[in-house]
């Protein structure tokens, strides 16, 4: 049964009906004793109040205790001014009060009316608690992106400035290391949405290939770096394995590092560098760029450095105070035996959706959202994905529509190919021809119910995640 | 004081829109964002119909928009719409213009039929909230 109760006699149920159907905003109605004599559906969910309840209440109670004051004085002044209506924005913010007692940010207008001789005046409100998180949320994204922006030029402008070589060609070489590994840095910080870096991860990249033939053994629990320990960490792993390679143990076949971190008593993360079994080493004539970074290295991250130029090899150690780095529980999740779907949904993971339909993918959007995942977009065309990628976004997968308002998605996911992001294609074509080197990607026809698509996602993020396991 | 009782809105038989698609969808949403949802959807129809209207038959802009109008239809459950979408695309692609144009003709009349059926939808989801929509109320006022 549906029921609406209001005050008077002078609205018809036409009239009402429409107002119904069409207000997303919650309506209030008062009469001249400021007391509520309308309440709609939005109304309703916005103050948690049943019409009946709320109806012969006075106006006052909708707002919180503390802005009470004057309020009747309010309207009772904008009777007398006699304007039709205004905004309320000239009482400064505005909250409500839900029955709950729960405040929020509400922003209101305010009319006026004589209906057959009795005044009403309709209060029309909108609960902006959301999109004030979302403005504040915007400003603090657009400061740290800038204040990142900034530390990395620094970076580079103190590697391009500080660099030194013989020739041209190993400027440059020297250079692009060094820039590689800033890059890489950066990346492995904007994969953990700039909460840290795996220390294990940070070394492997850098001694990639070594690892595989034995060269290098590392050996610590599973920790994370602090997002402002991972950038100088990563350059000085960079610098130490550049000189392993050109002058240490890494020179030689035999040669052999061992790289292995602890905790100690005091909560400091104690990491050694060893070298062992390489040529003979003599400490450098001259000082350059790795030297520089390793001496402050300590003072930046508020710990202490050393290193030796001992015959039998290079050995250096960096003691970092807790604070620098957090260590991680053990990382047993594929081994638990829970189903996908558990072990999707506890850890929400994130799916770029790109569409340019908007009916599409506001379904999209929403369903996949109520399935658990963390919406990235939805995005209608390739270059505002890829300005999502430029500003540190990184989709566990991604869903792509085949085509954007005629133009192939294919230049997009050659970039998430590159970048190891799964993604399937979404395509509302009965066969389309797949590009070669996309031939291997799932094409989903359009339209899937929401809970299938969900299914296939699930899946592809496992399977990537099972291939980035095994290597 | 007076009651407004609707208690007579009943969703009839829905011919063009299956409705446990569009009851899936509403579940996603609060109520607000469904009823907001509904009139997106009815923008989009609308600029469906006009793009249709426009008969620009040969253009790949005209081909793109009856491609969109395939995933549009079929993403809230207007299949019929969605098979007179396909079908009109095919003879586009065909250059096939006197199929295409009685395609259109019943592509813009299949789009206001499911432009009504979303209103009677809109109104018996709003008014009388379905288990799945009711579940983003505070209580249950529509049925005291």
């Amino acid at each position: 049964m549906v029921k609406r109760i209001i005050s008077g006699d002078s609205i018809s149920r036409g009239h009402f009906e429409a107002v119904l159907l069409s207000a997303m905003d919650a309506i209030v109605t008062i009469d001249e004793s400021q007391k509520i004599v309308f309440f709609n559906n939005a109304a309703e969910i916005m103050f948690g109040l049943t019409a009946a309840d709320a109806i012969g209440r006075p106006l006052i109670e909708l707002i919180p205790e503390c802005s009470r004051d004057g309020h009747e004085k309010h309207v009772q002044l904008f009777r007398k001014t006699g304007v039709s209506g205004r905004k309320m924005s000239a009482l400064g913010a505005l909250s409500g009060r839900r029955s709950n007692g729960e405040t929020f940010r509400i922003e209101a207008g305010i009319s006026q009316a004589s209906v057959d001789g009795k005044w009403l005046a309709t209060v029309i409100l909108r609960d902006i608690t959301e999109r004030l998180a979302t403005e504040e949320a915007k400003n603090l994204l657009a400061q740290e992106v800038d204040h990142r922006a900034k530390n990395a030029l620094a970076v580079v402008h103190a590697i391009v400035q500080l660099t030194a070589a013989e020739s041209k060609e190993k400027y440059i070489e020297a250079i692009t290391g060094r820039l590689d590994t800033l890059a890489r840095a950066h990346g492995v910080l904007a994969k953990s949405s700039w909460t840290g870096g795996d220390l294990r991860q940070i070394l492997e990249e850098e001694l990639l290939g070594f690892q595989a033939t034995g060269q290098v053994n590392l050996i610590g629990s599973d920790l994370t770096l602090s997002v402002k320990s991972v950038q100088p960490l990563s350059m000085l792993f960079h610098e130490l394995a550049t000189n392993a390679v050109k002058h240490g143990a890494l020179s030689v076949l035999d040669g052999r590092v061992a790289i292995d971190w602890s905790v100690n008593r005091e909560g400091s993360l104690l990491l050694r560098w060893t070298e062992s079994n390489g040529p003979s080493v003599n400490p450098p004539t001259r000082r350059g760029f790795g030297s520089d970074l390793i001496e402050s290295l300590g003072d930046q991250l508020h710990g202490s450095a050393n290193i030796e130029w001992l015959s039998n090899g290079l050995n250096f150690w960096i003691e970092l105070p807790r604070g620098s780095f957090i260590l991680q529980k053990r990382r047993d999740n594929l081994k638990s035996g829970k189903s996908h779907n558990e072990r999707y949904q506890k850890t929400p993971k994130s799916v770029l959706v790109v569409e340019d339909e908007a009916v599409v993918a506001l379904v999209l959007a929403a369903g996949l959202r109520s399935a658990g995942w963390k919406i990235l977009g939805p995005v209608a065309t390739v270059e505002a994905a890829y300005q999502m990628l430029a500003v540190g976004a990184v989709p566990d997968v991604a869903l792509l529509d085949l085509n954007l308002d005629g133009e192939p998605i294919y230049p997009l996911a050659q970039v998430l190919q590159a970048r190891h992001i799964p993604f399937a294609f979404y395509s509302g074509y009965s066969a389309p021809m797949l590009e070669g080197r996309f031939k291997e990607v799932p094409l989903i026809g359009k339209p899937t119910r929401v809970h299938i698509l969900n299914q296939k996602l699930v899946e592809l993020v496992e399977a990537a995640s099972l291939i980035a396991t095994r290597q | 004081v007076i009651q407004i009782s609707f208690d007579s809105i009943e969703l009839e038989g829905l011919k063009i829109i299956e409705q446990d698609v569009l009851t899936e969808i509403s579940g996603y949403y609060t109520q607000a964002g469904f009823a907001e949802f509904l009139i997106l959807c009815e923008v989009q129809i609308l600029k469906h119909v006009k793009s249709l209207e426009g008969r620009n038959f040969g253009s790949p802009l005209f081909l793109a928009n009856v491609h969109s109008m395939v995933g549009t239809a079929g993403t809230i459950g207007a299949s019929k719409v969605e098979v007179i979408a396909r079908s009109l695309e095919a003879a586009c692609e065909a250059a096939n213009e006197a199929a295409g144009n009685d395609l259109i003709a019943r592509l813009i009349a299949a789009w206001g039929e499911m432009a009504q059926e979303l209103k009677r939808f809109a109104q018996f989801s709003i008014l009388s909230p379905t288990p799945s929509s009711s579940k983003n109320l505070p209580a249950d006022p529509m049925n005291d």
